[in-house]
Parts: C-alpha cells; structure tokens; sequence
C-alpha cells in the first residue's frame, strides 16, 4: 500500500517536474530567439538558423507534398463517394 | 465537395500532416543530436565556454522551425488541394479552372490564418519537446534511444492534443 502511495507520488512529481522544466525552457527559448534573428542578433546564430531550415523545410518537402496529395486524393475520393451515397436524401 | 478538401486542407489536415511528419523527421533529430552533446558532455563544455546551451543550440532551431513549419503547411494545403483538383478532372471531368475558382471562392481569410496560427504552435511544440528530450538524458547511449522514441511519441501526441484545443477554441470564438 505504502509503495503504490510512493509510486504513484513519484509519478506525479516527475510529470509535474516535467511540466516545469517545459515551461523554462519555453520562456527561455522565447528570450533567446532574438540572438539569432539575420540582423539584429548574432551573424553565426543567424547561419546555424539558414542550416536548421534547410535541414527541417527543405528536405522534408517532397515528403510533405507526396503525403499531402496522396491525402488530398483520399479526401477526394471518400467525399464524393460519401455525397454521392447521401444525394437522393439531400434533394 | 470540394469545399471538404479545400476548407479541411487549409484549417485542419495541411498543418496536422506537415507536424506529423515535421515532428517524426526532426524532433527525434533534435532529441538524438542534444542528446548525444549530453552524454558526450559536449553541453557542460559550452557552459564553461560562457555560451549558454538554450542560447546556442536552442534557439536557432526554435526560429527556423518558426519560420518553416507555416511554410511547409501552406505547401501542403496547395498541394492537397491541387490533388483534389486531379481527382475531380479524372472523375468527372470537371474543368480545372473552374475546380480552382471554386476552391478560391470557397476558402476564407480566416480558415487560412487559422491554420497558420495552429503550425506556429506545433512547430513551438516539436522543437521544445524534442530539445527538452535531449536536455533531459542522463547516462550512456541507450538514453539516447530512449529519448528519442519519447520525444516522437510526446510531440505528436501533444500536438494531437492542441490541435483539439486550437479547434475547440476557433469554434467557440465563432470562427467556424
């Protein structure tokens, strides 16, 4: 009884430790942001930046267009056969 | 019809699938590379170098992923609505222009800019649950496994969950 009280105190206190260390980290991302902003801040912060955004947007496009069109087909697809199925109850 | 694929698109599944696969490809990138400046105590050397970890490694992330996760999400609004587009020429030869003035008369400002607001806080999300993964490794190179796994599995999750809330939210705002 005593260590299920325990486990699940511990539990607690880790997600909430966890919860705060988000939040501090959050904050301080939020004040550090300006230092690598292209002029204003700090010139290798800014290129480090540039890198991250090829690395993140750049590359990952043609993976985002080819799952978005193949979405875009099934929405498609589902939707009309759906209304199709529902017209003679609409008009 | 159409205005389920280019109303959804553009409010709800561009930007869910853009930090879907944003989230898979590069928070684990970001928890694995922290995370191995961890346990190589490659952090605690730029600490004693006067550079401060969040400073330096953070926030370039955070502001390039700002800045192209609304990109990335517009990307993949046009190009689901083009697939669309594809769809409805093969089906029913419906013209494509007359496909594109529709979709163009049926999106609002407002579904748009919705969307965006939402890829701003999943890309706040991916990159924070991600580098805080990395920050939080302790030990050998297992943790950095782990830490990986977790920051996928946290980072979609919690981008699942505020997209429930951004929703709710635009809907009790009456922007619906």
């Amino acid at each position: 009884m005593g260590s299920l009280i325990e486990g699940v105190g511990r539990r607690t206190l880790n997600q909430l430790g966890y919860v705060g260390g988000f939040t501090i980290q959050l904050w301080e991302g939020l004040r550090a942001i300006g230092t690598s902003l292209p002029i204003l801040g700090n010139r290798y912060r800014w290129k480090a930046s540039v890198n991250q955004m090829l690395q993140i947007g750049v590359s990952a496009l043609p993976m985002i267009a080819l799952m978005a069109v193949c979405s875009g087909f099934i929405l498609a697809l589902q939707g009309a056969s759906e209304l199709r199925r529902l017209e003679p109850c609409i008009t | 019809m159409i205005d389920l694929v280019a109303v959804g698109f553009t409010r709800e599944l561009g930007p869910l699938l853009t930090a879907i696969a944003v989230s898979g490809r590069s928070g684990s990138a970001f928890a694995a590379e922290i995370g191995s400046m961890r346990v190589t105590e490659e952090i605690d050397a730029l600490r004693v170098m006067a550079f401060e970890p969040i400073e330096f490694v953070l926030a370039p992330k955070y502001l390039a992923a700002l800045i192209v996760v609304p990109c990335l999400s517009i990307a993949s609004n046009v190009c689901g609505i083009l697939a669309g587009g594809l769809f409805m020429f093969f089906s029913t030869r419906l013209a494509p222009a007359l496909y594109l003035q529709y979709v163009l008369s049926s999106i609002q400002l407002r579904d748009v800019a919705s969307g965006l607001i939402k890829s701003l806080a999943f890309a706040t999300i991916i990159v924070h649950v991600g580098c805080l993964e990395g920050f939080r490794v302790q030990g050998g190179p297992d943790a950095v496994g782990r830490s990986t796994t977790a920051a996928v599995v946290k980072s979609t999750f919690l981008v699942i969950v505020a997209d429930v809330l951004f929703t709710a939210i635009f809907y009790f705002l009456g922007m619906h």
